[in-house]
């Protein structure tokens, strides 16, 4: 077929159809009436007038017949060949898009028409080419992803933004004895509190849209297990995002019981090592104590310092002992206890009280700056009491005699701020990045207090932090050091 | 004369507290583990009882819960002297009945004197 454009089929289907047949029909007609009116004028007086015009009128009629069914035929004609041109490759196109729109990505329309209509056609295919690529891929992906969610060794759940369950994999449903996993798919949350025990499953539940990630530190444990054993998990709820909006949130269960057997194993070790140290330690503390106190006879005075010297050293290695108890106890996530409302001003004047002998030998001051209004914090209180007895021995310990140590305390409706302004003898700038490190000590600090065991500050911020606040500080070496830190307000006051 | 028994494995703790304590006029028995300490607290009905925890055997806590379930003995003060400290193990001394946790490192025997002659009043 020769190559035209639809317009120029359009064109030449109307003139083919339409003109022609007209053209042609008006000839005739007009060429047969022409006939009969001669044939008319000639035998204006024969018998045939007188017989009447019957019998031309009949050739005529039968003329008009013939020229009017050709007529019909060509247009009849014409319409098929349209309908082939024009009507027919709309229509595959439209078959083939409605195939593809089933999901069939194999469906190609073939056209040789010539036109438009065959670079459609054309670029159909490559569309739908595209399509099965973009498909496969996705398919692909989902696939994978599918793969690694089922086997991954972490219990897995996503809901939607309805907090419906759309995937559950088998892990999860191990940990929640779910032998079927897949017949609980399209349940919502709130269906489940019986099942899903853990707190956090129950929070996204009852919890409005969550925007952040949660992920909490503390663990949770299964303790209805038929054989007895613990399960601990650490648990995180993931929101996802498309655009901006919210479309579900993923739920990871990990599992961390091995790793608590273990810490477990570790801290019964350091316990028990701690207690074969201590119990040496606490004969040699009370012999000397006697000896110092005279009950072993008299001793001369040099004697007595050298004894006093032993016992101060005695007292070292307990702190140090201690000190590692409570680091292990940190690592393990189990320092901070039970949580009580608080007053912060009562805290600090009771260990400041508590602190006074000290303050006295050292010769240094203290001054409480509070506000009227009472800062209340819901907090562990030993915690909180050993983290601000180790701010404030550091900030008499390191200060210089007769100087001073300054805390503030004030609090808005979302936190408390503490600061401990000394005037001692501060922190090299280039050691200031360790400072919060274990086992860290100031090269000044250790000339002024050799038996520091460099885990105080360490155990202050790790307390801080479990609260939920910051820690920080200033200092220049030789002016002093502000130590300071911050802690949520218990809000509804 | 109030009767004192220290239930210690220790041989050196055990002696210093012994020596501390009689010349502080008191009785004083001795039981290196918890089997010996508990059928010492039956048949001699002490006053007080000072109570490790690590001992061999029967632990200190288990002579603190059988010492509770003995209705005879139940009510004999005791003071745990350890250096077990850990939180939960003072709340279980504590728990078991125990009048007081002394943590032997953190004490000097005179200390733990004041704390017994407190208790006896």
């Amino acid at each position: 077929m020769p190559k035209f454009s639809i317009f120029t089929k359009i064109i030449l289907i109307v003139f083919f159809a339409l003109v022609l047949p007209l053209l042609f029909s008006n000839y005739f007609i007009i060429s047969t009436y022409q006939g009969f009116i001669n044939k008319y004028i000639s035998d204006i007086n024969s018998d045939v007038v007188r017989g009447g015009l019957a019998p031309l009128q009949n050739n005529a009629y039968l003329q008009n017949v013939v020229i009017f069914s050709t007529f019909l035929i060509v247009v009849f004609l014409v319409f098929i060949i349209l309908s082939r041109v024009v009507v027919s490759p709309i229509k595959k196109l439209a078959e083939g898009t409605k195939k593809v729109a089933d999901g069939n990505f194999e469906t190609r329309v073939i056209l040789k028409t010539g036109d438009e209509l065959e670079s459609l056609a054309s670029s159909f295919n490559k569309m739908v080419e595209r399509l099965k690529e973009a498909f496969l891929e996705a398919e692909e992906e989902k696939q994978k992803t599918m793969g690694i969610i089922s086997n991954f060794v972490d219990g897995v759940l996503f809901f939607n933004e309805k907090k419906d369950l759309k995937i559950i994999n088998n892990q999860a449903g191990k940990i929640f004895k779910i032998n079927s996993p897949e017949k609980i798919i399209g349940r919502n949350i709130n269906s489940f509190k019986e099942e899903f025990y853990f707190p956090l499953v129950s929070d996204l539940g009852e919890q409005g849209e969550i925007k952040k990630v949660i992920k909490k530190s503390v663990f949770l444990k299964r303790e209805d297990r038929e054989d007895g054993d613990f399960l601990f998990f650490e648990t995180s709820i993931v929101p996802l995002f498309r655009e901006k909006s919210l479309f579900g949130y993923i739920i990871i269960l990990h599992d961390i019981t091995r790793e608590k057997s273990i810490e477990k194993l570790k801290s019964e070790f350091i316990s028990l090592a701690a207690h074969q140290l201590l119990t040496p330690t606490s004969v040699v503390k009370w012999t000397l104590d006697s000896a110092i106190n005279g009950g072993e006879g008299k001793v001369s005075k040099k004697i007595k310092e050298a004894l006093e010297r032993a016992m101060q050293n005695t007292e070292r290695v307990v702190a140090v002992v201690d000190d590692l108890l409570n680091v292990t106890r940190i690592e393990e996530g189990r320092f901070v206890g039970e949580f009580s409302e608080e007053s912060l001003k009562e805290i600090i004047t009771s260990v400041v009280e508590s602190r006074r002998k000290n303050l006295e030998k050292k010769g240094v001051g203290v001054e409480i700056i509070s506000p009227q209004k009472n800062c209340l914090v819901e907090v562990n209180r030993q915690s909180i009491i050993m983290a601000i007895e180790n701010l404030l021995d550091n900030a008499v310990e390191y200060n210089v005699s007769g100087g001073k140590v300054t805390i503030k305390v004030s609090c808005d409706n979302i936190k408390a701020n503490i600061e401990f302004i000394d005037s001692g003898i501060g922190i090299p700038q280039e050691e200031q990045k360790k400072i919060f490190t274990k086992f860290f000590r100031g090269d000044n600090a250790l000339k002024i207090k050799s038996s520091g065991t460099g885990l105080g500050l360490f155990i202050v911020k790790t307390v801080i932090e479990a609260h939920g606040g910051n820690i920080g500080f200033e200092s220049q070496e030789n002016k002093g050091s502000s130590f300071w830190f911050s802690l949520p307000v218990v809000n509804n006051k | 004369m109030k009767k004192i028994l220290i239930i210690e494995d220790d041989i050196f703790l055990r002696d210093l507290s012994f020596q501390k304590l009689k010349s502080l006029n008191f009785e004083v028995f001795q039981a290196v583990d918890g089997e010996e300490g508990l059928k010492k607290i039956i048949e001699i009905k002490p006053d007080l009882v000072l109570l490790d925890i690590i001992l061999p055997g029967m632990d200190g806590f288990e002579v603190l819960k059988k010492k509770q379930e003995n209705k005879e003995i139940s009510e004999i003060p005791v003071i745990v002297l350890s250096n077990l400290g850990q939180k939960e193990e003072i709340d279980q001394g504590i728990k078991l009945g125990a009048k007081d946790y002394l943590i032997k490192a953190h004490f000097t025997l005179d200390e733990v004197s004041a704390k017994v002659k407190q208790i006896l009043g």
